[in-house]
């Protein structure tokens, strides 16, 4: 799935750069250009597609990681190491709580990949050239037999308004455009939830102005791992 | 005139690649279709191309790869790393990528980043 899934955006990759070698045409007829826009406007629907499937295969992978435990604390340390280091071009800044100690959750490998994708997914969806994450991490105590909950507040991201009124995993069947700007924390939710955790978005936070939303990330506590 | 080494093991993506840069004014100096001939041309070219367009999953070496050995002869080469794995991203940069395009990028994107690295 991997490798097809590879070449099939490699083939988008060349129908969307020839329609837009067509469109920059000098004097190009109108009702070409319609077509042209057109034909563009599905590659993309196509793309959304693709990369759809593929989070369907990644959180797959979470079933195995519920035999593992991981370390939260050093999980969100190298995560936000991570995070402050693949936008070279956005200036974002993590507050996050002193660190200490050990909180052994659920998930191995996949709970650091899940907070890189979270943390990503909402720098890429903050309009701003620069974007400030807080952390806070409480231990919930009455939370499916105790877990450690881990909440990402962004003050100024704008949520496309459909997410905010809509569950992230249903949020493809209402509008597909806005899926696509998503689909990371749809694996966030996917994920979340194979591990017997739970993921999910309030909008709102200190930000104001429709601005502003929390992010909050539940994992189950591993008992003697 | 900003001269462009293309990697990518797609016959189709390279022709894609260069009739785009051509069109933009940019010379297209050579063409790879695997991490090792890249790293072969390079060694062997005395002009070395101001920017190299990198594929990561490729036959005999991956982009990751001949980044690393490029970067190793030439620490100041600029490498525009070009994947549909977005997943590669940080290990493209840690090997030296300036810049990462995920597949399929806009071509405004593509030249973009050309400006961006051509004008530093």
């Amino acid at each position: 799935m991997d490798v097809v899934s590879h070449d099939m955006l490699n083939d988008n990759q060349a129908v969307l750069s020839y329609l837009e070698l067509i469109l920059a045409t000098p004097n190009l007829d109108r009702k070409a250009a319609d077509y042209a826009r057109k034909a563009v406007s599905h590659v993309r629907s196509s793309t959304m597609r693709i990369e759809n499937v593929r989070t369907i295969v990644r959180a797959g992978k979470a079933s195995k990681a519920t035999l593992e435990s991981a370390d939260l604390m050093a999980a969100i340390k190298e995560s936000c190491e991570d995070v402050l280091r693949a936008f070279p071009s956005k200036r974002v800044e993590i507050g996050k709580p002193a660190l200490s100690g050990k909180a052994m959750v659920i998930g191995g490998v996949l709970v650091k990949e899940l907070l890189i994708t979270v943390m990503s997914s909402i720098v890429k969806l903050d309009p701003d050239s620069e974007a400030t994450l807080n952390l806070t991490v409480a231990e919930d105590a009455g939370y499916r037999n105790r877990g450690w909950t881990v909440t990402i507040e962004d003050p100024n991201v704008k949520l496309p308004a459909v997410v905010k009124d809509t569950d992230i995993d249903s949020v493809h069947t209402k509008d597909s455009s806005v899926a696509a700007k998503v689909s990371g924390l749809l694996f966030a939710k996917i994920a979340a939830d194979a591990l017997g955790g739970d993921f999910d978005v309030q909008s709102g936070g200190t930000g104001g102005a429709g601005r502003g939303a929390l992010f909050v990330l539940r994992l189950r506590r591993a008992e003697n791992r | 005139m900003t001269s462009v080494l293309i990697v990518d093991d797609e016959m189709f993506i390279v022709e894609l690649y260069r009739d785009i840069l051509q069109l933009r004014g940019y010379k297209v100096v050579g063409t790879a279709f695997d991490g090792e001939e890249a790293l072969r041309k390079y060694t062997s070219a005395n002009d070395k191309p101001d920017v190299i367009i990198m594929d990561h999953r490729m036959p005999v070496m991956n982009g990751v790869q001949a980044t690393k050995e490029i970067m190793k002869m030439n620490p100041s080469q600029k490498v525009i790393f070009v994947s549909a794995d977005v997943l590669v991203e940080k290990e493209a940069r840690d090997a030296g990528a300036v810049e990462f395009l995920p597949k399929p990028f806009r071509m405004d994107d593509l030249i973009e980043k050309m400006q961006k690295i051509s004008s530093s």
